[in-house]
C-alpha cells in the first residue's frame, strides 16, 4: 500500500512517542509555567497567605462551555483545511491521469507524448516546493533549455508550466492535430490543474483569523489562572499535576490545530503531498511513455 | 531571477512562544473593545455585592443548575453565531481565490489563443482582468476608486465610468471583445465557447462576495444573543458573590469577556472584505491577479511597471 499511514504497531506503543511528539516540545515550556505557577500559588495559599478563595464549580462548567466552543471551532476549521488540501492533492492525480490517458488518445507523435508527460509531472512537483520553500530545479525535468530558461524567469513556476501547455495545445489545435472537441477536453484539464495550485494556496496562506487565536489562547490562558483555585485546598501539591494534565490538554488542542491548518510541510502531520508527486509521475509516464 | 511568487507575504508572523500571542494587546482591536464592556460589567459586580453584603439583603440566591441550563443554551447560541459568521468568511475566502484562478486560466488561454504581435488586444484582456478584481474590491467597501482602474489608452475606461455597476461593465466589455474576436476568426467556435466560462466566472464570484457583504446574519439573531449575554452577565453576580465575595469581579469579568468577544469577533469577520486584521488579504490577491494577468499576457499595462518579456 502507498499511501498506508502512520499506524503504531499496538495501541500502547504510542505512549512512549509521547516525548518525541510535536505538540508536546511546542507547549512544554508554557506547561511547565503552568505547573510551577500551581506551585507557587499552592505554597502561598496553603502556608503563607490563606486567602481562601474557593471558586463554586459552576464557574468551571460555564468557562468550560465557552472553552469547549472556542477549541472545537479550532480544530474542525484546522482540521477543514487538512482534509481540503488531501482532496485538492487526489483531484491533481485524477485531473493528470485523465490528461495523460486523452493525450495518449489523441496524438501519435512520441516527442509530443513525452512533452506532455514530462509538463504534468513537472507541474506537481513544482506545486510541491512551490507550497514550501520554492522550487527544486533538480526535480523538475528539462524539456528544452529555452522552456527551463522561461521557468526560471518566471514569477510563478506552476502557473507558466500550464501557460506553456496551453501555448502547446493551441499550436497543435491551429496544426489540425487536435479538433474542437479534444481541446475543449485538453483546456479543461489545464485550467483544473491551476485551479488547483490556486485552491492549496488558499489553504497554505489563510489560517483561522487572527483575532480568533487571540481570544483563544487568552482564554486558556485566565483559565489556567483560575483554574488551580478549585484545587489547591483539597489536593495541596497533588494540584500541579492535574493542572499541567488538563493545560496539556486544552493547549495541546490549539498547537495540534496550529500544525495541522497548513498541511503541505514534510512533519508527521502533513499530507503524502512527495508521495501524490510520485504518483502522479509514475501514472502519467506508465501511459504516455511506452 | 526573476521576482518570484511570495506565498509567505500574506502570513502573520508566528508567534516564537506559544503563549506570546495571549499578550498581543495591541493587534487586536476588537478584543480591546471587548475589554472595556468586560470592565464595565466588573463595575457592576462591584456594586452588586456591596448593595447585596451592607445595604439591601436580598438574599436572591440562584441555584447552579440555571446556570448549567443557561450556559448551555448560551454556548449553543455562540456555536450558531461563530459558525455562521466564519463560513462568510470562509466562503469570501474561496470566492476570491476562485476569481484568481479564473483570471490566471482566462489569461493564460488568451496568451495562447492571441498572436504575439497583437499588443492591443493582449493589452486590452490583461487590463480588463485586473480592473474587474480592483473594482469588485471597493465596491465591496466603500464605491469604486476609479484612480485604482488601470487605463492603457486614453478613454478606454470612459464607458465603464459611466455605468452603474462597474464589475458587470468590464466583463460585458470583454464580452463584446471576444464577440469580435470570434467574428474576426481570430479564435475559433470552442475557444469562443469556452472564453464565456470564464467572463460567467467573474459574475459568479462577484455575486457570491456582494451577497455575503450585504447579508449578514439576520438581525433578530444578533440582537438575541446580544439580549442574552447581557441577562447572563445581570443575573451571574448573584450566583457567585456569596462564595467569591469581591473575587467574583474579577471571575465574571473574564467569563464575560469571553463571550462578548466571540460575539463581537463574529460580527467582524462575517463582512471579511474590509481592510482591519481580520479581513481576507483581498488587496493582496487583487496585486496578484494583476500580475498573472500581465506576466501570463506578456505585457505590461503600467507605465513604470516591469515585467519579463519571454523571447522565442
Amino acid at each position: 500500500m502507498a499511501f498506508s499511514g502512520k499506524r503504531p504497531p499496538l495501541w500502547y506503543s504510542i505512549i512512549f512517542d509521547f516525548l518525541g511528539t510535536k505538540t508536546l516540545r511546542i507547549i512544554s515550556f508554557s506547561m511547565l509555567g503552568a505547573g510551577l505557577y500551581t506551585g507557587v500559588l499552592d505554597y502561598l495559599e496553603n502556608y503563607v497567605l490563606h486567602v481562601d478563595f474557593k471558586p463554586p464549580t459552576t464557574i468551571f462548567t460555564i468557562m468550560g462551555t465557552v472553552l469547549g466552543l472556542l477549541l472545537v471551532f479550532r480544530t474542525n476549521t484546522a482540521y477543514d483545511r487538512w482534509w481540503s488540501g488531501r482532496i485538492l492533492l487526489s483531484d491533481l492525480t485524477a485531473n493528470a491521469r485523465s490528461f495523460a490517458i486523452k493525450i495518449n488518445a489523441y496524438l501519435d507523435n512520441n516527442d509530443l507524448k513525452l512533452f506532455f508527460a514530462k509538463m504534468i509531472s513537472n507541474h506537481a512537483y513544482a506545486m510541491k516546493e512551490h507550497l514550501r520553500e520554492g522550487i527544486k530545479w533538480d526535480e523538475i525535468d528539462e524539456i528544452d533549455p529555452d522552456t527551463t530558461h522561461r521557468l526560471k524567469e518566471s514569477y510563478h513556476v506552476p502557473n507558466e508550466i500550464i501557460n506553456i501547455v496551453n501555448e502547446k495545445i493551441t499550436e497543435l489545435y491551429r496544426k489540425g492535430l487536435l479538433t474542437d472537441p479534444q481541446i475543449i477536453e485538453l483546456n479543461r484539464h489545464a485550467d483544473i490543474a491551476t485551479s488547483i495550485v490556486g485552491s492549496c494556496e488558499r489553504i497554505r496562506t489563510t489560517p483561522m483569523p487572527f483575532s480568533y487565536r487571540v481570544h483563544l489562547r487568552k482564554y486558556i490562558f485566565f483559565f489556567t489562572l483560575i483554574m488551580p483555585f478549585g484545587f489547591i485546598h483539597e489536593l495541596n501539591y497533588w494540584s500541579i499535576v492535574l493542572v499541567m494534565i488538563i493545560y496539556y490538554a486544552l493547549a495541546g488542542l490549539d498547537a495540534i490545530g496550529e500544525e495541522i491548518e497548513d498541511p503541505f510541510g514534510q512533519d508527521e502531520n502533513d499530507l503524502p503531498v512527495d508521495k501524490v508527486c510520485r504518483t502522479i509521475k509514475n501514472s502519467v509516464e506508465a501511459v504516455l511513455i511506452r | 531571477m526573476a521576482d518570484h511568487f511570495d506565498i509567505h507575504a500574506m502570513e502573520d508572523k508566528k508567534p516564537s512562544m506559544w503563549f506570546s500571542v495571549v499578550f498581543d494587546y495591541f493587534r487586536t482591536p476588537t478584543l480591546r473593545k471587548t475589554t472595556f464592556s468586560a470592565l464595565l460589567v466588573g463595575v457592576y459586580v462591584l456594586i452588586i455585592n456591596y448593595l447585596e453584603k451592607f445595604v439591601v439583603h436580598v438574599d436572591f440566591h440562584p441555584p447552579s443548575t440555571i446556570f448549567y441550563i443557561l450556559g448551555s443554551v448560551l454556548g449553543w447560541l455562540l456555536v450558531f453565531r461563530t459558525y455562521t459568521a466564519y463560513d462568510r468568511w470562509w466562503k469570501g475566502r474561496i470566492a476570491i481565490s476562485y476569481l484568481s484562478n479564473n483570471a490566471k486560466n482566462f489569461s493564460s488561454k488568451m496568451n495562447a489563443y492571441l498572436d504575439k504581435s497583437d499588443i492591443e488586444n493582449r493589452k486590452f484582456f490583461a487590463n480588463m482582468i485586473a480592473n474587474h478584481a480592483y473594482a469588485m474590491k471597493e465596491m465591496l467597501r466603500h464605491g469604486i476608486k476609479y484612480s485604482e482602474l488601470i487605463e492603457t489608452k486614453p478613454g478606454e475606461l470612459s464607458e465603464i465610468k459611466k455605468t452603474y455597476h462597474v464589475p458587470n461593465e468590464i466583463a460585458a466589455q470583454l464580452m463584446i471583445r471576444l464577440t469580435l474576436l470570434y467574428k474576426t476568426k481570430i479564435i475559433s467556435y470552442p475557444q469562443y465557447l469556452e472564453a464565456h466560462t470564464y467572463i460567467d466566472t467573474m459574475n459568479l464570484v462577484v455575486a457570491d462576495c456582494e451577497r455575503i457583504h450585504s447579508s449578514p446574519i439576520p438581525f433578530a439573531y444578533r440582537i438575541h444573543l446580544k439580549k442574552y449575554v447581557l441577562l447572563f452577565a445581570i443575573i451571574m453576580p448573584y450566583g457567585f458573590i456569596d462564595y467569591l465575595d469581591y473575587w467574583s469581579t474579577l471571575v465574571i469579568a473574564v467569563i464575560f469577556y469571553a463571550m462578548y468577544g466571540l460575539d463581537l469577533l463574529a460580527e467582524e469577520i462575517e463582512d471579511p472584505f474590509g481592510d482591519d486584521e481580520n479581513d481576507l488579504p483581498i488587496d493582496y490577491v487583487c496585486a496578484s491577479i494583476e500580475k498573472y494577468s500581465t506576466t501570463n499576457l506578456q505585457v505590461s499595462i503600467r507605465p513604470s511597471h516591469k515585467i519579463h518579456a519571454h523571447e522565442h
